[in-house]
């Protein structure tokens, strides 16, 4: 569960990390945080090609093999797929709502809503698991 | 009515000095953190930490809406920006009013018209604050020669339509600046397609020296003297002492009441800082803009003057008047600050994040340290690199420095590469002890000697 987590977090990581990277002008960095490491270069110096989409396909790998959907932000659930419901990759598993505006949480892969963990009303937190789907 | 429940909007050591103030005022405190701050100091000491979303700023410390949002929804009914971030963006203050909750800082059309550099010098002129001596169109050579003997040499040309420095030229004659006309112009021609140019008196040697101030909302301004912020690597401040001691009392007296005057005009409410370049041979300052928020360096104001600005901030925010009288402040000694970030001093600066191996950090009688940092503490790539303020408070300019060097020989951090060398040598060179710096002296004159001798 809390791969799903973890890996949402390291693709914002590393697109974070390519911001950070791209507005320092450095040549190249090798960023580690906590147990991922991040290379970023602009040449192939570091003799990785290629590491950011490495870094990013690792991470993606990570969340097709689990099946959690987590808020992508803080705010408050307005509603959240009932257990048992079947859901379509894409399909809107949850939805947020920030200062009245709703943003849908989507699914990134198909299966049935074994639990759903909020109820309308709570504050989810940035990596709250809202519901976990079971393929 | 008086905040019972804060939410801190920043992270880093501000957050933490944040969430302390808060408590001594017994205001319960909600950090806001991104998902790499959940274990911060400031999370840990508060009663409640929310994570707002990723460690990309942009999803998280800057986006007003989530911080809000996460505001309202802990029940917060009171909102501290910090500084940097979202701290200067009006939409804050605006969402904070929407939703009931008391903004720790000026209005937002305050924000707006401070915040804008034009309307700033409008705000400042009408208040009867000095400028820098400049020109209206500058359309001949004939007139750059006339204007510049009237401003007084060395001047800047610069495009009207300008920025980047392309267009910019600095003359020292009448001949130059004629010259210069020509130069510019066409440069500015080529660059922005528009020829127009202006003149300003060009201060060498400055120094910036900036006033701390603190407003009711209702016309009534308390200062805490100034700041002298002269040491900065690429306008970035890394010293800051308080007083000023480059400049005479009659001086000084004249820059406080200008600033306080800016501020008491546009009936500014909260903490603010006016900022001033200050020409040291011509005994001159010109204003240069107000930042609407606390400030990093704000501990050598509270150190001269021995008062919390951080609670003073919520006190008011809470309603509360002034709580000082502007002769109740009594200022005394002399502080210094050095920000310690992690940065390669010896490969450009580069931020330099990691983990905290080491953190042995001095103590003594009037040294503070305003730190997020401890042994094990992870410094984030994601943010700005600082990782403490360290603050001595002496009885003179040569004893602070006395202080600050001790304070620094005794500090140990290892794990990253940090300022903290670079400081020791800025505190023990010889111009830095009399006093003879200026804005630039670092980039022209102290690593240009560190280079020359590590080569």
């Amino acid at each position: 569960m809390s791969s799903v987590r973890d890996s949402v977090a390291a693709i914002d990581n590393a697109r974070a990390l390519l911001e950070v990277f791209t507005a320092n002008g450095w040549d190249s960095a090798v960023i580690r945080l906590g147990d991922s490491e991040f290379a970023f270069s602009r040449t192939d110096v570091l003799g990785r090609p290629e590491p950011v989409v490495a870094a990013a396909a690792e991470a993606t790998l990570a969340v097709q093999a689990t099946h959690s959907v987590t808020a992508p932000h803080i705010g408050t659930v307005v509603s959240v797929a009932a257990a048992g419901t079947e859901l379509a990759a894409g399909a809107v598993a949850a939805v947020l709502s920030v200062l009245g505006e709703t943003v849908d949480v989507v699914t990134a892969q198909s299966g049935r809503v074994a639990a759903a963990h909020v109820t309308p009303g709570d504050l989810a937190e940035f990596g709250t698991v809202l519901a976990e789907l079971a393929s | 009515m008086a905040i019972k429940r804060v939410f801190i909007a920043n992270r880093g050591e501000i957050a933490l000095r944040i969430v302390r103030a808060a408590q001594a005022l017994n205001i319960e405190t909600v950090v806001a953190v991104s998902d790499v701050d959940r274990d911060s100091a400031a999370a840990a000491l508060a009663d409640r930490a929310v994570v707002l979303g990723p460690a990309a700023a942009a999803k998280s410390y800057l986006d007003p809406r989530l911080v809000v949002h996460a505001a309202r929804e802990t029940g917060c009914d009171g909102l501290h920006p910090g500084y940097g971030f979202l701290s200067e963006r009006a939409i804050l203050p605006r969402l904070c009013q929407e939703h009931g909750i008391a903004f720790v800082g000026p209005e937002a059309d305050v924000i707006d018209a401070l915040g804008d550099k034009l309307s700033a010098r409008a705000i400042a002129r009408a208040a009867g604050v000095p400028l820098v001596p400049g020109s209206e169109c500058i359309a001949s050579a004939a007139d750059a020669r006339r204007e510049g003997e009237r401003i007084g040499f060395p001047v800047l040309l610069k495009a009207s339509a300008g920025g980047g420095g392309r267009g910019m030229v600095i003359a020292n004659t009448a001949d130059e600046a004629e010259a210069g006309f020509h130069k510019a112009s066409a440069e500015a021609v080529a660059a922005f397609g528009d020829g127009t140019l202006f003149m300003e008196r060009f201060v060498p040697e400055a120094r910036h020296v900036e006033v701390q101030l603190m407003g009711d909302g209702a016309g009534n301004v308390v200062h805490f003297g100034e700041r002298d912020c002269s040491v900065q690597r690429r306008y970035q401040k890394l010293i800051e002492e308080a007083p000023c001691t480059a400049m005479n009392d009659a001086l000084r007296a004249q820059l406080q009441q200008s600033a306080t005057a800016l501020a008491a005009s546009v009936k500014y409410r909260n903490a603010g800082t006016a900022e001033f370049l200050f020409d040291v041979m011509r005994q001159e300052f010109y204003f240069i803009e107000v930042n609407a928020r606390i400030q990093v360096e704000h501990p050598v104001s509270e150190a001269i003057s021995g008062f919390d600005l951080v609670q003073e901030q919520l006190r008011i925010a809470g309603g509360a008047p002034l709580s000082v009288k502007q002769e109740d402040v009594v200022l005394s000694g002399h502080a210094i600050e050095c920000r310690i970030n992690a940065e390669d001093t010896r490969r450009d600066f580069v931020p330099s994040p990691g983990r905290i191996t080491r953190w042995e950090p001095p103590v003594g009688d009037h040294i503070r340290l305003d730190s997020h940092m401890s042994q094990g503490a992870m410094v984030p790539p994601f943010y700005d690199s600082m990782i403490g303020k360290l603050i001595v408070h002496g009885e003179s300019r040569a004893q602070a420095i006395e202080m600050m060097s001790d304070a620094l020989d005794n500090f140990r951090i290892e794990g990253v590469p940090t300022t903290v060398d670079l400081h020791r040598k800025i505190i023990n060179h010889p111009d830095f002890k009399d006093n003879r710096f200026h804005t630039r002296w670092l980039e022209q004159v102290l690593l240009p000697q560190l280079q020359e001798k590590a080569a």
